[in-house]
């Protein structure tokens, strides 16, 4: 009887052990001596995750170290994130940089725990997320003027879906209000599935959403792409113009996903991954993974280079976007 | 027909014995999975997403499928056994399933869920291949004010969950609601309740609490009495349901099957409640209604088919439309688009040997599900067999396991013991844990609803009710509200005193 109990014993030891293993795992001379930790502050099945999950194994082998990567979600990245932020700078815990809980959440969120600009050390710059403002096949909006007339000719008419207020579709809506001068009000659902949901269910006129969530419906031409939100034209929808081309220069908010520490972490440390980062982002199959996912593409950068982009953004939305929305009850 | 013809050619493909091997790792994962309290689904379909590029995709998915519903069979095992849910869709579970285990039935309780599970997993795959493109558009209508009147029509129901006092249950309730508005506020960023703790900005987990509530206040229940008698002494009745456990268990199976199934079609309704609905549906149904919560197979069978078929259900939306409905199908959208194929409307037409090979997968699962569950019975009735007070510094330990592993968040475990301690001083005064479990998950879900839907009519309560879908919900919960007064006037009375 005690050995067949055996198999449930060993396995509460087995996670044990590996839980201590974590733990254990500091103190290096030569770095990278034992696994590093690299935390996805937001939950399995989102873009970010599945981005890390079929890239880190290409990371792990040009920085010559075992990656393990926790999910930490809450709070629209921002427990993760601060997690990262208390942590010892010793490059056994770093973090999924992205542009939500660095450059937004500090802006739209009371009481973040860090300070996105003295708090972490950024690594590099990864890749950048195309979103997308989208309406249904059926819609009587062919472009983006036709929907912005019937927006400034009625206005709070047309409801617009877009994850939980503070994040990336949010703001681009509300920095296309604001340039447009007109008023679409935003609804907002917990992750853009839901949001496509309510698009395509006809709860919502438009949808600002990410490509992945989107593509498919697309494709089968229940959903038509207005424009997309990023600096550039996508490959894959060459005919579809860009928020800027529109005259909406500022609704292309550059997001995305890098990798980055708590401050404090040594120079050398940092340079080695930003370097095995450059190299695995210019690896061939990495690319070809990473433009099947639709809709994220390679957009390297260094530390300093995205901190900036980041910073620049923050200070935009502290000065500018801010003060334009509409007074919170 | 055409459909038997895809169907066979989804056969011939599992059948290849790569994907039938690939198809049992899966729902042996999925068991193993579901057994750890706190370990869901989701977490280890993302740990295997990396391994999954050397395979093909039809393998892969039939992989991450298969655990995905083996985690429903694997879920009620702690639940039946030491009363912690395995996972959060065998809360229910626990009700009456740990009871018949204290009462010797812990093999007719685990045999009852792994077949109703077996059959409930064997009708939907047909509901799935017929009805799938239909459902799935039905499912797009279902937009906030829909959501909202089916979450007032749950809450009205949850009466009804109640084994004792309605008063005592509604207190819970209150409590549960009130426990859901903790977190940042998904409508406008504003902290609620969080008293700038970072670990309660998403609010307080629903696996901490449930692993508190049962687990840990069972474990003070019994470790207060126990060193005087050793519970579980009875003599192990039979290690698999009986005639009459069968002829009981056939209705509550059929009902939760097709219940689970159309609430598992639903984006967003998660495996949870469907569970419930199911257990208060038999409970209305039984003739012996005030027998429920002490050990009735009904009250087992009909959640537990309920959760495995609304893990199918799930599928649909997920297969036809691209929507992912919780974290695990998104994951398995992931693992479709790390291959380079779309899920979505395009998805049959694109790739059918992903599409059928899934549905035939499914069949090949679920009898290899019921081959693997049966001979473990035995085995696992024997950790009953444990002194208590050995078992209970397990029961403990997997408690914690399971409360940290979630969110990798040591301040989870101490949410977890808090629960632990409210749910001993609920069981010490006669109030139910199941109610709060509900009202936790329905609460913030249908505050956003209503909150969505009075953005989308600009303020009006209008869209309540000219919707059609919305206001025949209404309707009905305003029928189950109203039907006490009318027809049992005197009952309600009696529990009612039964309260004070």
């Amino acid at each position: 009887m005690k050995r067949r109990t055996g198999t449930r014993t060993s396995i509460i030891l087995c996670v044990t052990l590996v839980c201590l293993l974590w733990v254990a795992s500091s103190q290096a001379q030569d770095y990278p001596k034992g696994p590093v930790q690299i935390v996805i502050p937001f939950g399995p099945g989102g873009l970010t995750d599945i981005f890390w999950r079929s890239t880190s194994e290409f990371m792990a082998s040009h920085v010559k170290a075992t990656i393990i990567l926790v999910n930490k979600p809450g709070g629209g990245g921002v427990v993760g994130t601060s997690f990262v932020a208390n942590a010892k700078p010793d490059g056994y815990t770093l973090v999924s940089a992205n542009s939500d809980p660095l450059s937004m959440s500090p802006v739209f969120t009371p009481n973040v725990p860090y300070n996105p600009e003295k708090d972490i050390t950024y690594i590099a710059k990864l890749a950048a997320f195309a979103f997308t403002i989208a309406v249904r096949g059926d819609s009587p909006f062919k472009t983006l003027e036709e929907a912005v007339a019937f927006a400034k000719a009625n206005p709070k008419k047309l409801k617009c879906a877009v994850m939980g207020i503070g994040s990336t579709p949010h703001i681009i809506l509300e920095v296309f209000n604001r340039d447009a001068k007109m008023e679409i009000t935003p609804v907002p659902f917990d992750s853009g599935g839901e949001s496509v949901t309510n698009l395509l269910g006809g709860h919502t006129d438009l949808c600002v959403v990410s490509l992945p969530s989107l593509k498919s419906h697309v494709l089968a031409g229940k959903a038509r792409i207005l424009a997309f939100c990023s600096p550039k034209r996508i490959s894959d929808f060459p005919e579809i113009p860009t928020m800027g081309e529109k005259g909406y220069q500022k609704s292309s908010i550059a997001t995305g996903v890098g990798l980055a520490g708590p401050k404090g972490l040594p120079p050398a440390i940092v340079s080695k991954w930003e370097e095995a980062m450059d190299r695995t982002m210019k690896d061939p199959k990495v690319i070809e993974i990473i433009e099947k996912l639709g809709g994220v593409v390679v957009d390297f950068k260094n530390g300093e280079g995205y901190k900036k982009e980041l910073m620049t953004y923050l200070q935009m939305f502290k000065e500018e976007i801010v003060p334009s929305l509409p007074a919170k009850k | 027909m055409e459909v038997f013809k895809d169907l066979l050619f989804g056969f011939s493909v599992v059948l290849q014995p790569m994907n039938l091997l690939y198809c049992f790792f899966g729902v042996l994962i999925g068991t193993l999975v579901g057994v750890l309290p706190g370990v869901g689904p989701a977490a280890a379909l993302s740990l295997l997403l990396p391994v999954t590029f050397y395979v093909p995709p039809v393998s892969t998915i039939i992989l991450l499928a298969g655990i995905t519903y083996g985690a429903m069979y694997g879920g009620s095992t702690t639940s039946i056994l030491l009363n912690i849910p395995g996972e959060a869709a065998s809360v229910v579970t626990c009700i009456d399933g740990y009871q018949m285990a204290r009462k010797g039935r812990a093999g007719a309780a685990l045999g009852i869920s792994a077949f109703g599970s077996f059959i409930a997993g064997t009708i939907t795959i047909f509901m799935l291949i017929f009805l799938a493109p239909p459902l799935a558009n039905f499912a797009l209508k279902f937009g906030p004010p829909e959501y909202f009147a089916l979450m007032v029509l749950g809450l009205c129901i949850m009466v009804y969950l109640a084994t004792g006092s309605i008063v005592n249950a509604l207190i819970i309730v209150c409590f549960g609601l009130i426990l859901g508005t903790i977190g940042l506020d998904q409508m406008t960023g504003v902290p609620r309740f969080i008293y700038k703790s970072t670990t309660l900005m998403d609010g307080i987990g629903l696996i901490q609490v449930v692993i508190g509530l049962f687990g840990v206040s069972e474990v003070l229940i019994n470790v207060e009495r126990t060193f005087k008698r050793e519970i579980f002494e009875t003599k192990m009745k039979g290690l698999l349901p009986n005639r009459e456990d069968w002829r009981r268990s056939m209705g509550p199976i059929g009902r939760g099957t097709i219940l689970g199934f159309f609430l598992g079609i639903i984006p967003g309704m998660s495996v949870v409640i469907p569970t419930f609905v199911s257990y208060v549906v038999e409970k209305k149904l039984s003739k012996y209604p005030e027998k429920f919560g002490t050990g009735m197979i009904e009250a087992v069978a009909g959640p537990e088919a309920a959760n495995n078929a609304a893990s199918t259900g799930t599928l649909v939306p997920t297969l036809s439309l691209g929507i992912p409905t919780g974290a695990a199908t998104a994951l398995l959208l992931g693992a479709l688009m790390i291959h380079g194929l779309r899920p979505g409307p395009l998805l049959i037409q694109e790739a059918p040997d992903v599409f059928w090979g899934l549905v035939a997968s499914l069949y090949a699962g679920n009898v290899m599900l019921l081959v693997l569950n049966l001979p473990l019975i035995g085995l696992w009735v024997k950790i009953l067999k444990i002194p208590y007070h050995f078992l209970f510094s397990l029961i403990l330990l997997l408690c914690i396991i399971g409360s940290y592993i979630t969110n990798n968040n040591p301040y989870d475990v101490i949410i977890m013991a808090i629960f632990g301690l409210v749910g001993y001083l609920m069981k010490k005064f006669n109030y139910e844990a199941a109610p709060l479990v509900l009202a936790l998950v329905l609460g913030p879900m249908m505050e956003k609803a209503f909150r969505r839907s009075l953005m989308l009519s600009d303020g009006g309560l209008g869209i309540f009710f000219t919707r059609p879908i919305s206001a025949s919900f209404l309707i009905m919960a305003l029928l189950i509200l109203l039907s006490p007064l009318f027809l049992r006037r005197k009952r309600l009375r009696e529990n009612l005193r039964a309260g004070d």
